[in-house]
């Protein structure tokens, strides 16, 4: 998953980003102005964009309404040391997924922006299934039948995303574009690498498999044999 | 955040029940029994005008009718046709007495002092000389008698050569002359009092009518709070003059009370925003650290980061409580004491404390004072320290590296001294130059966020400047960049205090 983070707040920024990218795995792009943090929001990359109100140049009520006024879907988690009953109501009513005020509690704002996330790929429990795999979106933990199957962080990140997208061919692209951010460089031949490590842990010993290539297009997770 | 505001309705609750335990004499009520009251005093005096002149009037009539009376009873003497120098009178053509109740009363005497005819006993006090008239009391009713002496007997008798004389006294009842007396007055009062009822209940609807427009207004001011500043005075138009200035007056006031009212929750709810901001940094950061184990060095790092954190928060609440204590000063007058201070040293002791980031930054700071003898300012050095720290920190950190930045002391005249921090930064754009000295100011956050600023340290010297009296603007230079112009007024005593230096 690929957050943005929108937030003029250097020191507060780098922490919720680490966060994010700790105990989620999500990849975690900021701005640190509205201009900029538009300018990527209407990019499409990201999976949830969580932005904060007081911005320089553009103020985060302007980015919301602008954005959807696009009609961007991505799903916005809106950060407000404002918690006047007015301001939030004309947040949600234009086109904001949630909200937190300041100071919050870091594990509720890690918790809601995974509903988000999740709710993003219209998926509403936190464990995803694909036949017997299991992926506990929580606690991050993976199992095939009745056994674990352990994970690097990377190759959960993939899982993950090709999971809530189930059935459907995720290019190498598009993977590419959203398990990392803008700091790592990007080698087309690194998701061949996780996918095959991937396959092996969740697939190998399986009579049913699940991580499909689908040549010239990209991957599948699905429970069929036809395109094995 | 609500605490304010909270505050400040419980002050206006406060005034209202002040207001309506006393008791309060009613505008309507003084202004219709003043009328009245008027009204009265004249009814009084206008009664009692009439009742005189009725009375006048009356008993001038009455005394023409009772003389007439007399002269009509002396008309019928008559000589005797026997004996003529002798008299008889004949009674059966005697007037009927005026009062029916009351007979009239008279008598006839000859001259030899012998009563010829007579009708009723006349008071033996009622006879006056001729001509004149007697005021007396017969068995308690009042009457009032004329004397008509020594009269000719208007019977003529030829070849008489004294025509025979007497005198005559007739008295009549002055019973009804007061009861039409009385009467007049009755109406008068009566008819008077009548229209003075009406005048009032007139004035009573036309009086609450001309106050109906002072009731609106109270009733709009009454409705004003600190979640409804509307206003309404009831229309301008229909207004009568002496409200005008009045509508116009609570209008000023609640336009001031409202601005400083908003200003006062602006300032609380940004200081709000600022402080949670702060805490969302410190507690993000610390349970971002707690989230799992770390290495020694990890944790090392991010206490550094908690404390810097912590400077921060400090520092911002250091701004916050500079700032009230000068806000304080406006509402007690300035500190008396003052020490009288040497600008050239607070503008030295300045440069040096900005000197670090100046170093960092590559800029130069030069001051320039071309005043042969040191001037002097009323104010805590500190004070002028804080103010010329802050404006040196805004134009080194907008100043382009390798730029110089200029601090410049120069006496302006009319013993005030000009104080000018120029830099050739970007310059300020010109709708934000009204705005700079605002507190928490918006207009370009990226220039105070991400130059560690919070907004406030303009403020702080508009506030500082203004309390010692003197004024502070922003200029944009000619050439490029901002000059931040600061004038206080000279110490009176300077020349004094500076002329044994001179010596």
């Amino acid at each position: 998953m690929r957050v943005l983070l929108v937030e003029d707040e250097k020191r507060l920024a780098a922490n919720i980003a680490r966060a994010l990218h700790e105990s989620a795995g999500y990849a975690v792009d900021v701005a640190e102005d509205g201009q900029e943090g538009y300018h990527l929001a209407s990019s499409g990359l990201y999976d949830l964009i969580i932005l904060d109100l007081m911005l320089p140049k553009l103020s985060g009520q302007e980015l919301l309404t602008r954005l959807r006024k696009h009609e961007h879907d991505t799903p916005v988690l809106v950060l407000t040391a404002r918690d006047e009953k007015d301001s939030v109501v004309r947040l949600l009513n234009s086109g904001a997924d949630d909200y937190l005020a300041k100071p919050f509690d870091l594990g509720e704002f890690l918790a809601r922006a995974k509903v988000l996330v999740r709710r993003g790929k219209g998926q509403r429990s936190p464990v995803l299934s694909v036949a017997d795999l299991h992926i506990n979106t929580v606690e991050r933990a993976v199992r095939r039948g009745h056994r674990e199957v352990a994970l690097t962080p990377m190759e959960y990140r993939l899982l993950e995303y090709l999971a809530h997208r189930p059935r459907a061919v995720v290019s190498k692209a598009e993977l590419l574009e959203h398990l990392y951010d803008y700091n790592w460089e990007k080698f087309s031949n690194v998701i061949e690498v996780y996918v095959s490590g991937l396959r092996r842990k969740i697939d190998i010993g399986h009579s049913v498999k699940l991580l499909h290539t689908v040549r010239g297009h990209g991957y599948a997770l699905r429970a069929d044999r036809e395109h094995s | 955040m609500d605490m304010p505001c909270e505050r400040t309705v419980n002050i206006a609750e406060q005034c209202r029940w002040q207001m309506i335990p006393e008791r309060h004499f009613s505008l309507t009520g003084r202004i219709i029994a003043t009328v009245i009251g008027c009204q009265l005093l004249l009814i009084t005096a206008l009664t009692a005008a009439a009742v005189a002149y009725g009375r006048a009037q009356l008993r001038k009539a009455f005394d023409e009718s009772l003389e007439g009376r007399a002269i009509s009873t002396l008309a019928l003497v008559r000589y005797s046709e026997d004996r003529p120098p002798d008299l008889t009178f004949d009674p059966e053509l005697t007037p009927p007495s005026s009062d029916p109740l009351h007979k009239d009363l008279f008598e006839i005497r000859q001259s030899d002092g012998q009563i010829l005819a007579q009708s009723g006993s006349v008071p033996s006090g009622a006879r006056r000389s001729h001509g004149n008239y007697a005021n007396l009391d017969v068995a308690g009713v009042p009457y009032r008698a004329v004397t008509l002496s020594n009269v000719q007997v208007l019977d003529t008798e030829e070849g008489l050569k004294s025509p025979a004389r007497v005198t005559v006294v007739y008295a009549a009842s002055l019973l009804p002359v007061q009861q039409n007396l009385a009467e007049l007055g009755l109406s008068v009062a009566g008819t008077s009092l009548l229209l003075l009822l009406l005048a009032s209940a007139l004035m009573t609807w036309g009086v609450r009518r001309m106050l109906a427009p002072l009731r609106e207004l109270a009733e709009q001011a009454g409705a004003i709070s600190v979640k409804n500043w509307n206003f309404r005075s009831p229309g301008k138009a229909s207004l009568p003059r002496e409200l005008v200035t009045l509508t116009g007056a609570i209008e000023t006031l609640l336009k001031r009370l409202q601005d400083s009212f908003r200003q006062q929750r602006d300032f609380t709810s940004d200081a709000a925003h600022e402080l949670k901001t702060s805490l969302a940094i410190l507690k993000s950061a610390l349970q971002s650290l707690l989230q799992r184990p770390r290495s020694e060095e990890e944790y090392h790092t991010g206490l550094e980061q908690l404390l810097e954190d912590c400077a921060r928060l400090e520092d911002l609440l250091g701004r916050m409580l500079r700032l009230a204590r000068i806000e304080r000063w406006a509402e007690t007058g300035l500190p008396e004491n003052l020490p009288a201070t040497e600008l050239h040293s607070t503008c030295e002791a300045a440069i040096s404390r900005i000197f670090a980031l100046a170093h960092e930054r590559e800029v130069a700071v030069e001051l320039i004072d071309p005043n042969p003898e040191p001037i002097y300012v009323r104010a805590e050095p500190e004070d002028l320290e804080v103010v010329w720290v802050n404006l040196l920190e805004n134009a080194v950190r907008y100043s382009p590296r390798g730029s110089k930045v200029l601090v410049r002391i120069q006496q302006n005249g009319a013993g005030t001294t000009r104080i000018s921090v120029e830099d050739s930064g970007p310059g300020i754009p010109p709708e934000d130059l009204p705005h700079v000295f605002e507190r928490f100011r918006r207009g370009d956050q990226s220039r105070a966020r991400s130059t560690g600023g919070f907004g406030l340290g303009l403020a702080i010297c508009k506030a500082f400047v203004t309390a010692y009296g003197g004024g502070i603007e922003a200029l944009p230079r000619p050439t490029q960049g901002t000059e931040m112009r600061v004038s206080l007024p000279m110490d009176s005593h300077q020349t004094t205090m500076s002329s044994p230096v001179s010596i």
